[in-house]
């Protein structure tokens, strides 16, 4: 090969894009040219250089865009729920919608009546409570009307926290974006049997992506008895690093202090360098001391 | 439909498996095969498991979204629109290529699609994404020379700059292909497989990209 050949590949060289024989002509080569040894240097430097160009993600963007996510999804999942007649509303620019709206609102008046007086809904008597819409009137060939109701029925179910129903409505509890104290109760519920794979995965989930601070308070606090577990501690570190208030990163550090393991010596170093509360940082020097790791260069 | 707005698998072989490896050095069957099993549960609506997927894969999509375009609010919009995508559309994804392929053909288009308008709009960031937030480079320069070694400083800005201002003038399939290959580590055979075009096309890529940083940063190596 040519010494212009060889200098070509030089790049492709370092980034091990090139065939076992060219490798071996460039190492030959450059073993025997000077001139061509000292642009393989030239370009290691260049590798290097480029290698400090790398952008840093800054600290919370990523929890950040998880938590956005996290939400856009469930409005997604909800507008998948939502009937399409919901979807037509007024503020869609559809200007038939307000005659309509006042025709339904007059048949509710009318025909409401009656029909509450023939067909009560009743709580006492064994039939749940049920919530009743007119969705639609209209005039049928009879001389008479016909009326489309939209019943939302509530129920309550009871069980067991083992129960597969019950933990499936926990679960789905947990990830209710509208309403944080649902979320916390059903996190909190969760947790006292966190045994179960699925419910551990949701609280490290709740735990590392829930915007509110009690959820994820909670979430901790029913993984505690897992804190030895990888798959918890890698969450944890993450809570240690990235959460933005101080009392679940407080937890989660006497968390993994506790462990005691060398895995997290690594996460207790780079919380040193990024902590700035005053009792983590303490926690976590002392801890790194008893377990002989570097605290010094922070 | 959403031909529009994920990638088509067709042409696609079985055997790209290969770049999950790659990504993951340490990725043996086992784990392709438990990112199939996951796959499978989100596709049967199991959110748990569609959450494992994309944490598998986010830190290092939204690194290359921020290196790309050097923006927290850019690489953030490309993070969501690009799972969004991958949420829509992962009943039609049928294994014809790998999870990693697919996804990146996805960010990378997205990426690219926004390099684009930017080049025709002309609005290339005259500002740094610092850890305090943005800066001006003038003023982020400034003031990393007074801290430390002031010369070791200077000539670390000024090299940093200089590479920022060569990535700028790269092409944007340049720039993809650099990013790809120097920053995150993947192999040209996967990187042309994620553009769509062949490995060699990739490494041309490569190479005038390289060949314009040699260019530009010749006095400081």
């Amino acid at each position: 090969m040519t010494c212009e050949q060889i200098q070509n590949d030089l790049s492709l060289y370092l980034y091990g894009e090139l065939g076992f024989d060219a490798e071996e002509a460039i190492e030959q080569h450059t073993v025997e040219c000077a001139a061509c040894a000292r642009l393989l240097e030239r370009e290691r430097n260049l590798h290097a250089a480029i290698n400090t160009s790398q952008a840093q993600l800054p600290p919370g963007l990523l929890a950040s865009c998880r938590r956005q996510l996290a939400s856009q999804l469930e409005i997604t999942a909800q507008t998948r729920r939502t009937p399409w007649w919901r979807r037509l509303t007024p503020s869609g620019g559809h200007g038939w919608w307000k005659p309509m709206g006042a025709l339904a609102m007059l048949a509710i008046g009318f025909f409401g009546g009656r029909l509450w007086k023939t067909e009560p809904p009743s709580s006492n008597g064994g039939t749940p409570l049920t919530a009743t819409r007119v969705r639609m009137v209209e005039p049928n060939a009879e001389g008479g009307v016909q009326i489309v109701l939209e019943e939302t029925r509530q129920r309550t179910v009871s069980g067991a926290l083992n129960d597969e129903g019950i933990r499936r409505l926990l679960l789905s509890a947990a990830k209710d974006p509208a309403d944080p104290g649902l979320r916390v109760g059903s996190v909190d519920l969760l947790g006292r049997d966190s045994a179960a794979s699925d419910v551990r995965r949701a609280l490290m989930a709740a735990m590392v992506s829930d915007s509110n601070p009690g959820v994820r308070l909670k979430a901790l606090e029913g993984l505690k008895p897992y804190a030895a577990d990888p798959e918890v501690r890698r969450s944890l570190a993450q809570a240690l690093l990235r959460d933005e208030n101080p009392g679940v990163r407080t937890q989660a550090v006497d968390l993994l202090i506790q462990l005691k393991q060398r895995e997290t010596v690594d996460v207790l170093q780079e919380s040193m360098k990024r902590e700035n509360n005053d009792y983590i940082r303490l926690r976590t020097q002392r801890a790194l001391r008893e377990m002989n790791a570097s605290v010094d260069s922070f | 439909m959403w031909s529009g707005d994920a990638p088509s698998q067709a042409g696609m072989t079985a055997q790209s498996a290969v770049p999950i490896a790659v990504r993951r050095p340490g990725a043996g069957t086992a784990d392709v095969q438990d990112e199939a099993a996951l796959i499978r549960s989100a596709q049967q609506g199991d959110h748990s498991a569609f959450e494992r997927l994309v944490h598998a894969y986010d830190q290092n999509v939204l690194r290359l979204a921020y290196n790309l375009l050097r923006s927290h609010e850019d690489a953030r919009d490309i993070y969501q629109e690009a799972f969004l995508r991958v949420h829509r559309n992962l009943n039609n994804f049928r294994f014809d290529c790998s999870f990693h392929t697919w996804l990146y053909r996805i960010v990378t288009n997205l990426c690219l699609d926004h390099l684009r308008k930017r080049k025709v709009r002309k609005e290339e960031p005259t500002t740094l994404e610092t850890e305090d937030g943005a800066k001006d480079r003038m003023t982020a320069f400034a003031e990393e020379g007074v801290q430390g070694d002031p010369q070791r400083q200077l000539v670390s800005r000024q090299l940093r700059d200089r590479i920022d201002n060569v990535l700028l003038q790269l092409t944007p399939r340049e720039r993809a292909v650099f990013e790809m290959r120097h920053h995150d580590g993947m192999r040209l055979r996967a990187i042309g497989e994620i553009l769509g075009t062949t490995e060699e096309a990739a490494k041309n890529c490569l190479f005038r990209a390289t060949q314009k940083m040699r260019a530009a940063l010749g006095d400081f190596i």
